[in-house]
């Protein structure tokens, strides 16, 4: 059976890639939302029903006991649309994140939710957590969006389940095994304006006992466009140069089924990028630096399912390697710098669930983590071992989901505080949920705080404190449309926040737990699907608004400004509508005024933008083969603006893209 | 159904595009800085927010940014300095590859001279000329002519070329060794713009100024090596104060400021408007030397770590500036005598101050 990526209502309310009868891509197990064993009371409120697939009933910790937050996962449409972009690109066009960019595809991103910095969102790849040991952030764009089954954000996760830097929030990226797959091939290609061109090759096959997923892609852009360099007398036209990116990688992932409840799970992520870095504005300097990142990620797991219980095994091995080079850092025939830096995660946690009663579960877990890096301004390799046991309860009944839970933290060097959380989610009334929950946070220094040298820290505190979460969730169902309507607002306290300061005689900088930063915030967002036979639609709209407070800073206390580069406000909203044969639709995203210093200078500001994107693509068949003929139109307005200062970003650019899928079921 | 749902998505696109961007927070200031207490503020290393600082001593009032206000556009990345020149004002951005000349009573910038791999400081010759040093390895001193904006000569110097100061006809130059080492001070014969000598100093010369003597006093650094891992100190030599005497072209003075040791290596030096008294900054705070003694003092005059210092010659009071770090405000203090007198905000990163005296 072939099918094409067309996206329609599900008998279940929700969305699957199936392109009609007798084609199912998921199995549709109901489940409620308020446990991940089968539902005993289906009536309960069908559109809390999720359909995943079958292996990812066991759900992570993180979102088990996730009911009470805000959790956002793309819309259908637009991860198919925005496929070939990398996941900073996609992830800001569905949730309240703030995206850093220093310019064009490629070019560093990183992400902060909830008015905190990128120190406070972690990345995990199938359960495993992506940050860098030496700077404690993920760079966005090394990640390919289509490589990735599903991607969710949880907002504001829980210390206490997350581990460290979660205050902001925690994106989820996902690899898992459709059952009834037996051939999935697609070739997807792109060209676009800037000389980009982009490649990629999914393969899946299998049984309903073994599947196997590989994925290929290949990325090449010279991001060559031009800009007005508005720090030079006369702002000057020019084009940007030193730009260019080339990134290739691999994904695989195994799933076994076994009998006795048993699954093994597997995958290899392999992956290159060199990415120029350009000059500044303002800039007479011509650059010739460069980055080259290299990573290695394998992990497998082990899961068994009970009756009453589940276990499970996670293991994985990281290493990655990062090459700066700059031929040019001080003038022609000055010479060569260059820096590496070499790190290692090898982590392994074992989890088990128990089900005190059909409404009741335990959660037990324990993490243990070996962590090496080695660079020169570390004065050689530098390792450390970490553990950390979590216990989480969790009560489900009919309308209303309550947790708890726990974590105790042990570093070699840093004394990390016991962490505690609570939340429920109550149903008010039908279809209207009131969310509660007070999460314990926390961030243990990155290796760079405590080992660069000169300077570096070994006795600095983890940043700790707690978020607070209040909020509504309103989901309305016709026989046509699901409306779903969610209001948060949340409270955020930071204290011992590292900074680095220079040192009494200015001789060199070292980090100190001296900042306290307060958060207040609202995030609200509406989504709606409807079909009118002919036409199905979906769009949304979504509004964030953070005041970053800090209110220590070094040894002062501050007048209450604003974080850098926090926007106060951000909104994102788009539509699309679509049908067997062709889609279509806008997204927009706006990001307020930012502040770049700390003492909130309006000079110095950067003042908001707007951006708009728009897309239009029709599905192709022929004979056997399945694809679609798409056009993205990256910033619509051509719009000049800058998301870091002194770092232009491009004007509108063209992707036309052709994708081929063959599909056996 | 259908039709309200085309309705929403209609209006959906119409509030998309016709959405706008911020407005420009610039605004435009008066003339008359021909005078008064001009800070450079590097700003941050790749922010592009160096900026220069205005103190008008008559009204005892500070204006940060004043080169954005003026231009609209902000000075540079790694301002290095701001040197007077007649009615111009020669500004060194260093990690923009560029100097700006402005006009000092308006600020309004006149020309920029581009392409310049690593500019540092610039010294005012005379009659529209004057010379830059550049260069993070080997140096070179750029002669410029700033009445047509243009280098219009290459000296080639030592490494990592710093300060220079003019005495007579000779200018010296004080190579730093940039990334790498030197001890010398380049002398060069500003009549041929020619080398005519190579003066060895001591380790890491960065500061140089003429006192009223007519001598020249060079700081230097001192050396410091670490081992491969950054951890232990392998090499290091006492920073020192050199004078060089003009007429002999040869060291006559060498006093050690600084003991190896003691984990600091001084970055300024400056001289007072009388040309006697020396302030340079050391470990334990500011430090003034009468140059005609040229004997070290046993204490400093301030107790405090400042990024640069000098003496009004309008008031005769120390102004020193300070950094906070590279993204907030640094601070000028005014002192009389060793009396903190006030405290105000400046740009990021202040590092250099320059005198200006209403004519």
């Amino acid at each position: 059976m072939l099918s094409l990526p067309a996206y329609r209502l599900s008998a279940a309310g929700m969305y699957d890639t199936g392109s009609g009868s007798g084609s199912q891509s998921y199995v549709h197990i109901p489940v409620s939302r308020s446990g991940n064993r089968p539902a005993r009371q289906y009536g309960h409120d069908s559109l809390l029903l999720y359909t995943i697939p079958e292996v990812k009933i066991e759900r992570s910790m993180i979102t088990f006991f996730s009911e009470e937050k805000k959790i956002s996962t793309p819309d259908p449409v637009l991860k198919d649309v925005f496929s070939t972009a990398n996941l900073g690109e996609l992830i800001s066009l569905f949730t309240h994140a703030g995206i850093n960019t220093s310019g064009a595809t490629g070019s560093s991103s990183s992400v902060f939710y909830r008015g905190t910095n990128s120190h406070q969102t972690t990345v995990r790849w199938n359960g495993f957590a992506l940050n860098s040991l030496t700077l404690g952030t993920m760079d966005l764009s090394t990640i390919p969006s289509a490589g990735m089954q599903a991607v969710s954000v949880v907002h504001g996760a829980s210390g206490t389940v997350a581990g460290s830097g979660n205050a902001g929030g925690s994106i989820l990226l996902e690899n898992s095994a459709d059952w009834d797959n037996k051939i999935n091939f697609s070739l997807q290609s792109e060209l676009g304006t800037f000389d980009n061109q982009y490649f990629s090759v999914t393969g899946k096959t299998g049984n309903p006992t073994v599947q196997y997923h590989i994925f290929m892609f290949s990325h090449q852009a010279e991001n060559n466009f031009r800009y007005t360099d508005s720090h030079k007398s006369g702002n000057p036209v020019e084009t940007i140069s030193n730009n260019a990116l080339d990134s290739r990688g691999i994904i695989q992932n195994l799933f076994i089924r076994l009998p006795g409840g048993n699954r093994l799970e597997a995958g290899m992520w392999y992956q290159t990028r060199e990415k120029e870095l350009p000059a500044l504005m303002g800039s007479y300097l011509s650059s010739q630096a460069m980055q080259l990142d290299s990573t290695l990620r394998i992990y497998a797991k082990w899961t068994r399912s009970g009756t009453r219980s589940t276990l499970s095994v996670n293991t994985a091995l990281f290493d990655e390697h990062m090459r700066y080079s700059n031929d040019n850092l001080a003038g022609p025939g000055n010479g060569t710098h260059e820096s590496l830096i070499n790190s290692g995660t090898k982590t392994t946690d074992i989890n088990y669930r128990y089900w005190l009663t059909d409404n009741l579960s335990l959660d037990g877990g324990m993490f243990l983590s070996s962590l090496d890096a080695k660079l020169a301004s570390y004065g050689g390799k530098i390792r450390e071992n970490r553990a950390a046991a979590v216990a989480a309860l969790k009560l489900a009944l009919p309308g209303l989901t309550a947790t708890s839970s726990i974590r105790k933290e042990f570093h070699e060097n840093t004394r990390v505080p016991l962490l505690f959380s609570f939340g429920a989610r109550k149903e008010l009334i039908g279809g209207l949920d009131l969310l509660f929950s007070y999460s314990g946070q926390y961030r243990v220094p990155t290796f760079n705080d405590k080992y660069w040298q000169p300077g570096g820290n070994p006795d600095l505190l983890p940043e700790s404190g707690y978020t607070v979460d209040l909020g509504l969730a309103r989901r309305v169902k016709g026989n046509r449309f699901r409306l779903k309507m969610e209001v948060n607002t949340y409270m955020t306290s930071l204290k011992n926040m590292i900074q680095w300061l220079p040192s009494g005689n200015g001789t060199w900088w070292k980090p100190s737990n001296t900042r306290e930063v307060s958060v207040r915030g609202i995030e609200s967002s509406v989504s709606l699907r409807a079909s009118s036979g002919k036409y199905d639609y979906s769009m949304g709209a979504a509004y964030n608004y953070a005041s970053s407070v800090v209110r220590r800073y070094g040894e002062r206390q501050t007048a209450g400004n604003q974080l850098l580069y926090v926007p106060g406000h951000t909104g994102s909203a788009y539509a699309n509508v679509y049908n067997k044969r062709a889609s279509a639709g806008l997204t927009g995203t706006f990001t307020g005024k930012r502040f770049t210093s700390e003492d909130n200078n309006p000079l110095l500001s950067m003042p908001s933008f707007f951006i708009v994107n728009a897309h239009a693509g029709y599905n192709l068949r022929l004979r056997d083969l399945g694809g679609r003929l798409q056009l993205r139109v990256m910033n619509l307005l051509d719009a000049q603006y800058q998301v870091v200062r002194a770092y232009p970003m491009p004007g509108r650019s063209f992707h036309l893209g052709l994708t081929i899928e063959f599909n056996h079921y | 159904m259908k039709r309200s749902i085309f309705k929403t998505l209609v209006f959906l696109a119409v509030l998309l595009i016709t959405a706008s961007c911020g407005k420009d927070d610039t605004e435009p200031m008066e003339k008359g800085y021909n005078q008064g207490v001009f800070i450079s503020c590097e700003g941050a290393f790749n922010g592009n927010n160096g900026s220069i600082s205005w103190y008008n001593p008559e009204s005892d009032e500070i204006i940060n940014n004043l080169f954005l206000k003026v231009n609209g556009r902000p000075a540079g990345d790694v301002v290095q300095s701001l040197t007077l020149a007649d009615e111009y004002g020669v500004l060194v951005a260093n990690n923009s590859g560029k100097i700006e000349i402005v006009e000092m009573e308006t600020f309004e910038s006149v020309a920029v001279i581009t392409e310049l791999s690593y500019p540092r400081h610039f010294v005012y010759a005379g009659n529209g000329k004057g010379y830059l040093s550049n260069g993070s390895a080997e140096g070179e001193v750029y002669k410029i002519d700033l009445t047509t904006a243009s280098v219009t000569d290459t000296i080639e110097v030592g490494m990592g070329p710093e300060e220079m100061v003019i005495s007579g006809n000779y200018l010296f130059v004080a190579n730093s060794g940039g990334w790498s080492f030197d001890n010398t001070v380049s002398v060069i014969d500003i009549t041929t713009d020619q080398v005519i000598k190579v003066i060895t100093v001591g380790d890491i010369p960065v500061s140089v100024v003429s006192c009223s003597q007519g001598n020249i006093w060079v700081l230097c650094r001192g050396k410091v090596v670490y081992n491969e891992s950054w951890t232990e100190i392998i090499d290091e030599t006492d920073s020192r104060l050199v004078r060089i005497n003009p007429a002999t072209m040869s060291v006559d003075r060498d006093i050690v400021t600084g003991e190896k040791g003691d984990g600091f290596n001084p970055s300024w030096l400056n001289i007072c408007p009388e040309g006697n008294t020396l302030y340079f900054g050391e470990a334990d705070g500011l430090y003034a030397m009468d140059s005609d003694l040229g004997t070290a003092p046993d204490s400093p005059l301030i107790t405090e770590y400042f990024s640069y210092a000098g003496k009004d010659p309008a008031s005769g009071r120390i102004m020193a500036v300070k950094v906070t770090d590279f993204s907030s405000p640094g601070s000028l203090n005014i002192y009389e005598g060793d009396e903190l007198l006030s405290t105000m905000e400046t740009g990021i990163g202040p590092g250099r101050i320059v005198f200006v005296q209403k004519k």
